[in-house]
Order: structure tokens, then sequence, then C-alpha cells
């Protein structure tokens, strides 16, 4: 059997997590002015009850014990309402926890007794155990955990280890950025095989911004009027918006092929889940831009999700590990990862 | 969501590929003429002597009525040994046979089915005219039914094969220029009838890949219409082909394996090493190969049951633009040897030249797009 579209339990699972996240966190949340009642931070213990945090982790750390294709699918409604990429932290923070045999602490994590916060590299911080090296934190505060996608796979260490946290100016304005350094820091617990895997759900946000930024784009063609008729009817328009859903399509198609590789264990699985990542970034980072475009003066306000979009997708193609990194990753593949059907 | 083949498709690979191990034509597939033809009725010929002729075809018209799992795995078959698909075959046994066999009577069905699958026949498909090519529906080659024949006058062109072909599946005008798509009918012309003139036209690509085809007084039996008179755009129009989406399986797993021989030749230009920016854009398109053929699978197992959506236009869409991307590329890594057009670097340098029509015959990639926006996405009318 080949199907790559969700089963309808998986299709359960997606409007469950979709519903649920447009009613708690809707993306109007961030328009200016308005300080958002709800912050991820503030709502950590709901969505640990929720069970964002440990949708496939093992049920000896308090999962829900799903697979990788539930995580991936929950991951790209995630991306969609724009929820704090510390969510897919902490997720993956308890699968390095438990990859690395500390389930006291993936159970801690998956309980929302500890809060997680994405680094990013800026200096290498090296192969571990011990690191040194500069970084970025991403929506984190004092007493959080820190998850490090390296070369050599995800890696996690206290925040308080780090050296001066310095806050820094972001992009993105909704996500506190800070510069820190490592200094001979110890991680605790370090996962080269989950590397894909993290990778695989960078993809999936990748993919739910792609997606998001389309479907505003479209609704907004559909509706706005100029020269007597809704902009849509223009040809450049509609095939801007018949662009977005091509670069769209194929990375649903990619990162949802992915995440079966990786849930059967396939050999191909690294080489699709690399392709995954490479498609998807494209896809958000050129949907968001065309989408800014349609929207006109509208989509170049803070008021319009847009701009979040596209600054996320920036963010997560850096988490994925790169574009640079996926490109040197996937041409090291021999020609043996081409055939899917083998 | 899942991924896994079953005992009988892995048995059923296994027998396809080695039958087209032992059996696909020797040799490069001439591309112009009675060689071309010659080599595409030779390899069909051998399909059906091996039993594998009509592979999407119902069996009841001597077809395989293979599923849709089984069509994919004999096209990436094809594609893994690089065994040829129909070439100019394809017109008859992916679109005119499937028409007759939709909308034709019992006695069309006997009289040209057969020789389809036994690989004696050639057909073309004359529907565009030099006054309608994306709006087809324009057409004006004018059909005038005089008792039990039907006299043709007027022209067709860009006729793939034609200089080559037995018959062409010809979309005429029998009734009145509006409303267009009415008053059209689809018939069955014998290209060896007098009155017609069939002149060849060399394209970019150095071959005659297509010709113009003149009709004077040319007379057709009524009998060669198929369906209703009049009723001709929607015998013609209807997505008919019984293929499930094996092809595009096919094309996509051509497609993986052209990067892989790009590649190939990237390092053999390099002495071994790919400068970085070649490597990057290398790697960018293997992604893209393996996003296409990830599609192909979606849109395949979507629609099943039925005739594949308008997600099918997507991923042809898709295909065509990365093959460009792909040629594209390759006279880049050629350097100074792109300018020729023999010899190794012709392999490359001529399909560069010839693969850009993927994006204008048969819905060009601006008529994609319009697809899209319209069906897909539910946009207004852009066009
Ligand atoms: C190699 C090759 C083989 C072919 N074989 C056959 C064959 O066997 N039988 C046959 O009948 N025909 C055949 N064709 C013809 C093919 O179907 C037409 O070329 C195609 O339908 C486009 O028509 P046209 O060439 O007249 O271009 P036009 O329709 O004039 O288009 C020219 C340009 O305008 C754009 N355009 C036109 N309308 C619109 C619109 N509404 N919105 C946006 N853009 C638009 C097109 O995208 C294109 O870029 C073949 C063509 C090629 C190149």
């Amino acid at each position: 059997m080949i199907d790559l579209r969700p089963s309808p339990d998986q299709q359960q699972v997606i409007d469950s997590i979709g519903g649920y996240l447009r009613r708690a966190f809707p993306v109007e949340r961030f328009q200016p002015g308005k300080a958002p009642e709800t912050t991820e931070r503030n709502a950590w213990r709901e969505l640990a009850q929720q069970g964002f945090f440990g949708l496939a982790a093992p049920e000896e750390v308090g999962g829900a014990g799903f697979s990788v294709i539930e995580e991936m699918l929950a991951q790209r409604e995630m991306a969609r309402t724009l929820l704090s990429p510390s969510v897919l932290a902490a997720g993956l923070a308890a699968h390095v926890a438990h990859a690395a045999g500390l389930n006291d602490l993936a159970a801690a994590i998956v309980a929302g007794e500890r809060h997680v916060a994405f680094g990013s590299e800026i200096d290498p911080l090296g192969a571990g155990p011990v690191l040194d090296g500069i970084l970025h934190l991403i929506d984190s505060q004092a007493g959080d955990l820190i998850v490090v996608m390296t070369a050599g796979g995800p890696i996690l260490f206290e925040r308080d280890e780090l050296t001066e946290p310095a806050p820094i100016a972001g992009m993105d304005e909704t996500l506190a950025l800070h510069r820190a350094e490592a200094r001979s820091l110890r991680a605790l617990a370090q996962a080269p095989e989950l590397r894909s895997r993290s990778t695989l759900l960078c993809a999936a946000a990748l993919l739910g911004t792609a997606e998001a930024a389309r479907d505003l784009a479209v609704k907004h063609a559909g509706i706005r009027e100029q020269f007597g008729k809704p902009i849509g009817a223009f040809q450049a328009v509609a095939h801007h918006c018949a662009d977005m859903e091509l670069r769209a399509r194929a990375a649903r198609a990619q990162t949802a092929f992915a995440a079966i590789a990786l849930a059967d264990g396939r050999t191909d699985a690294a080489f699709n889940v690399s392709a995954a990542a490479l498609v998807s970034s494209d896809a958000a980072i050129r949907n968001a831009t065309m989408a800014i475009r349609v929207l006109g003066a509208m989509g170049f306000t803070a008021e319009c999700a847009l701009h979040l979009y596209l600054k996320r997708s920036h963010l997560y193609e850096l988490l994925a590990g790169g574009s640079r990194v996926h490109c040197a990753d996937l041409l090291r593949h021999d020609g043996a990862s081409i055939r899917a059907a083998d | 969501m899942q991924f896994a083949f079953a005992e009988q498709d892995i048995l059923f690979r296994r027998q396809v590929r080695a039958w087209i191990a032992a059996n696909k034509p020797a040799g490069l597939r001439p591309d112009d003429g009675e060689a071309m033809r010659a080599f595409d009725l030779g390899w069909q010929r051998s399909k059906y002597e091996g039993g594998w002729a009509g592979l999407a075809w119902p069996r009841e018209y001597g077809g395989l009525g293979l599923s849709a799992m089984q069509q994919i795995i004999w096209y990436e078959e094809c594609a893994r040994a690089r065994a040829p698909l129909e070439g100019c075959l394809s017109i008859c046994l992916n679109h005119a046979g499937p028409t007759i066999i939709a909308f034709g009577s019992e006695e069309q069905k006997a009289t040209y089915l057969p020789p389809i699958l036994r690989g004696e026949v050639v057909w073309c498909q004359g529907f565009s005219e030099p006054g309608a090519g994306s709006d087809l529906a324009a057409l004006r080659l004018r059909g005038e039914i005089r008792g039990e024949s039907i006299i043709l006058n007027g022209q067709k062109i860009w006729t793939s094969h034609a200089h080559v072909a037995d018959y062409q599946e010809t979309l005429i005008r029998t009734g009145a220029l509006t409303p267009k798509h009415k008053g059209l009918s689809w018939v069955i012309v014998d290209m060896k009838a007098p009155g017609i003139t069939i002149r060849p036209i060399r394209t970019i690509a150095h071959n005659h890949h297509f010709c113009e085809v003149f009709y004077e007084d040319v007379e057709v039996p009524l009998a060669n219409v198929v369906g209703a008179v009049d009723d001709g755009w929607r015998v013609g129009m209807s997505t008919l082909s019984f293929e499930r989406g094996g092809l595009s399986a096919g094309r996509a797993a051509e497609l993986r394996y052209l990067v892989e021989e790009l590649i190939e030749l990237a390092r053999e230009t390099g002495g071994g090493e790919i400068d970085g920016d070649t490597a990057a854009q290398l790697a960018r398109l293997r992604a893209e190969a393996a996003a296409l053929q990830s599609m192909v699978y979606e849109t395949v197992f979507a629609s099943a049951d039925g005739p594949p959506g308008p997600e099918a236009s997507i991923d042809y869409l898709y295909c065509g633009e990365l093959l460009q991307r792909i040629r594209l590329l390759s006279l880049e890594v050629l350097g100074p040897r792109a300018l020729e057009a023999q010899g190794e670097a012709g392999r490359w340098t001529l399909p560069y030249l010839n693969d850009r029509y993927y994006l204008i015959a048969g819905g060009s990639a601006e008529i994609r797009r319009n697809i899209i926006a319209e069906r897909v996405l539910g946009l207004p009318r852009s066009y």
C-alpha cells in the first residue's frame, strides 16, 4: 500500500491539535498593541496536559507514544498558528533525555515541569560532550533547558551553565533573542541518532509555514478588489498563488514520505529528510515572500501575520540544520538513495 | 500514511525486472523518421509477444488491466533499466486507443484496437491548428457531412510524428463556430487518404518531431466518427487514459536517474571534484526529484479509483520545470563543450533543447497555473 495522506486516525490528531491551537493561540494574538493574554510560557502546564511535549515520547516517561508521523503532522499545525518553537524544543528535549537514559528528566519535560528553548549555533559548539562556542537562544529565560541542533545531532544542557546570555534585538520581535557563550560546558545529553528526527520536525514546521502563507494570500486574492474585480482574477496574481501551491505541495509530499521513511527505519530516511528540509525551506521562504506581495501594503504591516511566517521560515531553516548542510549531506549519499520503491 | 509493498507487488517487480532486462531493445532510440518508427514498433511487438502489451487497457480489449501499483512498478522498472517508453506509440496506447475503448462502436474497437497492441500501427493526434493552440476549442478544420462521408478541408499543425503515422485522431468542426465547444467531432483519419499533405517541420532540437498537415477534400467515412457527431469536445477531452499515474511515476523515476547521471558528469568533468556552487545546485535537484516522486505517489493513490484530479496537472508542471533546471545545469557542467551537439556532449545538449517542449505542449506552464489557481485554489477565473 502506498498512501501519503493522513489516515482517519491521523486526521483526527491534526484536527484536534489544530482546533485547540486556533482557539488557544489564534494568530491574531500577535497584532501590535495587543499583548497576548496567553503565552506559551504561561500556558506551559496546560500545553503539557494537552500532551504537546510528549506526543511521540514513550509511555514510560508519560508520553502518548505516537509515531514520528503524528509528531510531524502536529508540528505542521503548530507552525501554522505560530506557536513558539519552544514547544517543539521541549518535545525534542524529551526525546534526547530519554535516548540518553535520563528518564526522570524526560518525564519532567513531558509533564511541563521544565521549560525548554532552542539554541542555534553561531560558532559551532563542537562534538561534545564538553562544549565551547557561541550560540543564539530563542525565546528562552533563566532556568530553561536548552536544546541545540549540532553537527553531531541534538544536545541538551542547562541554560544557567552558559556564560552571560545577553539580550539582543531579534528579527522576530515575538521571540526573545539572546546571544550566549558556552565555555567548557558539559551537555546533559546528546543524541546523534535523533538528528534526522529533529530535522524532519523542523521541515514540518516549514511546511506548515508555507501552507499558512499560501492560505492567507489565496484568501486575500479572492476578496480584495481592484479595477472592479478580485485581484485573484488577474493572472499575475493567480499565478503567484499557483506557484505557492506548487511549492507547498512538493514540501507536503516529501515531508510525508520522509516521515514514513523514518518511522519505518528505511535506509534512505536520512536522504529523504534532508530533501524534505530543503524543499520545505524553499517553500516557506518563497511563499511568505510572495504572499507579502500579494497582500500589498497590508502585507507590509506588522498587523498582518505574514511577516511572522517569513521570519519563522528563516528561523526554522536554521534550526533544521541549514540548507548548506543539507545540500552537502544530500550529495554525500550515493545513487542508492534513488529508488523509493525498492 | 504508509509506504509498503505487498508480497505480490514485490514478486511482480521481480518478474518485470527480469523480463525488461532480457527484452529491452538494444541500442539508442533514433529520434526521427522511419528508423524511430521501426524502433518503437519493434519494442511494442516484443511487449506484445511477451504478454506485456496494453498495461493499463482493460482485459476485455486485450490489455492487462494492471492496478495503479503495478503500472507504477512497470514504469519505474523501465526507468531503472533505461528501457524506452512508448515513444511515438504513446498517442495510440495512451490516448486514441483508450478513447475508442470508451466511446467507439464495436466495429471500431475490433478494427483499430488489436493492431495497436500488436505494434503494427502508429497514430498521431491532430488537435492543434494555427489559430487554435491553448484555446483548442477555437479549431476550424472543416468537416462537411455528405451522405455517408465527411469531407475535410483545412489544416492542422504541430502534429507529432504525422510523417510516420498510419492514423490520426482528429478533432474537426462539423457544426457552427460558436459556441466553440459545440460542433466538434472526433474522427479517425487514414493518413494515406488522398488529399492529405504532410509537411514535416524542423525543430530547435535538430529533428522533425512534428508536422503541418493539410486536408484538401479528404473523404473520411462517417463511420469513422467516434462518439456522436458534434460531441467531439467531450470525447477528446475526457481524461480517458486508463493510465493511473504510472507514467508520471516513471517520469519521476527517470528524472531521479537523470540527476544521478548529471552528478556523474559533474564528477568526471571536475576530475573527481564538484565545485561548491554546482554541488549545491545538484543537491537541490536531488531533493526536488525526490519530492516529485513523493508528489506522484500521493496523487496516484489519492485518486486510485477515478481519473486523476487537477493535482496531476501540478505534478506535471513541477516535473516539467524541474527538468528545465536539470537541463540548464547540465550545460553549465559541460562548460565549453556545451557548444557541441554530438557525441557525449550531444547526449545533454540536444535534450536541453528538446525537453523545453514539456512546458509548451499539451497545456503550457501558464495554462497549468491557470488551472491550479482556479480548480485547486478556488480563485476566480483569470484567463
Ligand atoms: C513538441 C510539441 C509537440 C506537439 N505535439 C502535438 C500533437 O501531436 N498534436 C497536437 O494537436 N498538438 C501538438 N502540439 C501543440 C501543443 O498542444 C500547443 O503548442 C499548445 O497547446 C500551445 O499552443 P500554441 O503553441 O499555439 O501556443 P499559444 O496558445 O499561442 O501560447 C503562446 C504563449 O501564450 C501563453 N498563453 C496562451 N493562452 C494563455 C492564457 N489563457 N493564459 C496565460 N497564458 C496563455 C502560453 O502559455 C504560451 O506561453 C505540440 C507542441 C509541441 C511543442
